[in-house]
């Protein structure tokens, strides 16, 4: 009579090593990742199963919130006070910076029907968000933000703060999203030199902003801003990026340029997401 | 090798499931946000060459297998990319058993210390491949050798927590 295998005894089960199981998984491991590389599995994975993590996500986040929350009631009263006058003495400059930037909007418009030239466009509308925890996954920095595919989050949509651009929507969840920040080795954006004329792809480069090869012909010098250009159709224009902080030679036609970038997504704990 | 007992199986199983949900949790969190540095321990690999080398449970290629795609889906950068580091050091620990005799405590840290420099430069590579959001403040060999470090020590943490569940 034929004995029946037990579990024990499956080669796969056991805990002999064996070599050709070891080879096999080794063979999956590297098809996964070939899988994963070309159709992004593990972000629709992760995705599914966002409701196994988030709970991890909300503990990491209450626990390091419950000493924000302790250290900010520590705050004095005095403190606070200062803060709120310092606030109003700000919302009353943008305000007269807004007046200033409708009457331009306006006669940016007038111009533009004047000289026949298509419409700019502006962001359809704007999420106001605010960086949360976690700020890492794994070894790598990560932004995650309070706003998700419920509130009409979508991957791809541009992330600003007051300073400038910070990235761009990664990978978004039902209640959180991921931005990549521009200073990712992976991120490229349009831009336009702030004088209007000069048109340049800048990338991330770790802690700084590079534009690889930028015509020697062209003029540029140290504090030079340059703004989104908008002809990407990925992020609107004039959107401050960064400025000019070092100009070395390439080669007899081209030179690197090195920017700032013109905010870093830990200055401000508020972004806001565009629909654009 | 010494039988361990079952009391000391079931200790080290929950030390197991302890040490697996902390690496989880400090995962997700800066610790040393207050230094302003991008090193972070790896704290799966520390724990799998604990696991596979002291045998903290019963291990075998699926279930290393198995960890590696939990551990891919919760901090991976790519799947696959925890799960072949964790392979590799699987069949590394089996090799140096096969073919080679660590009598001494000195030669089990030496390959301890080789195994998570191994996992460590598996991991790096992949991220730096596939990962959009990874970079580094210093040089890639630096980097390297701080995580090494930093791993190293989190793994004598756990293993003063393994040796401690054979009581005294």
């Amino acid at each position: 009579m034929a004995l029946k295998a037990t579990k024990k005894e499956l080669s796969l089960f056991t805990n002999n090593f064996s070599l050709t199981f070891f080879i096999f998984f080794i063979f999956l491991a590297l098809l996964m990742m070939f899988m994963d590389s070309r159709y992004n599995y593990l972000k629709k994975i992760r995705k599914d199963f966002s409701f196994v993590t988030a709970p991890l996500i909300v503990l990491t986040n209450d626990s390091i919130n419950f000493f924000n929350h302790f250290q900010r009631l520590s705050k004095s009263k005095a403190l606070l006070e200062k803060e709120i006058n310092q606030l109003n003495i700000k919302i009353d400059s943008l305000a007269i910076e807004n007046q200033i930037r409708n009457f331009l909007v306006a006669e940016n418009e007038n111009l533009r029907e004047a000289t026949l030239l298509s419409k700019k466009l502006a962001p359809k509308k704007t999420y106001p968000a605010e960086i949360i925890n976690p700020s890492i996954r794994g070894g790598t920095q990560i932004i995650t933000v309070n706003k998700g595919r419920k509130d009409g989050i979508r991957q791809g949509m541009p992330v600003v703060n007051r300073l400038g651009l910070v990235g761009q929507i990664y990978t978004t969840y039902d209640q959180t999203s991921e931005v990549v920040s521009l200073l990712s080795k992976k991120f490229a954006v349009n831009a336009l030199q702030d004088n209007g004329q000069n048109h340049a792809i800048i990338y991330g480069d770790a802690e700084f902003l590079v534009i690889p090869f930028f015509p020697t012909s062209i003029e540029i010098s140290l504090g030079d801003t340059f703004v989104t250009s908008g002809l990407d159709n990925v992020y609107p224009s004039g959107i401050k990026i960064g400025e000019v902080v070092d100009v070395s030679p390439e080669d007899k036609q081209f030179n690197k340029i090195i920017l700032k970038p013109a905010t870093f997504s830990n200055q401000f704990s508020l972004i806001t997401i565009l629909d654009y | 090798m010494l039988k361990k007992s079952y009391d000391v199986k079931v200790k080290q199983q929950k030390l197991f499931i302890g040490l697996f949900l902390f690496s989880i949790f400090v995962s997700f969190i800066d610790l040393f946000s207050f230094i302003n540095s991008n090193f972070y321990p790896e704290y799966f690999i520390a724990l799998m060459v604990l696991t596979i080398s002291s045998n903290l449970i019963s291990i075998n290629i699926t279930k290393v297998f198995l960890i590696g795609i939990i551990v891919d889906i919760l901090i991976g950068s790519i799947l696959g990319q925890y799960t072949i580091a964790f392979l590799l050091l699987y069949g590394l620990q089996v090799f140096s058993q096969k073919y080679f005799l660590m009598p001494s405590k000195a030669q089990t840290i030496l390959l301890r210390f080789l195994s998570i420099s191994f996992g460590i430069i598996i991991v790096t590579i992949i991220s730096q491949n596939f990962n959009p959001i990874f970079h580094t403040n210093v040089s890639l060999l630096n980097y390297l050798i701080i995580e090494i470090i930093i791993t190293f020590f989190i793994l004598i943490i756990f293993q003063i927590f393994y040796e401690r569940t054979y009581g005294a």
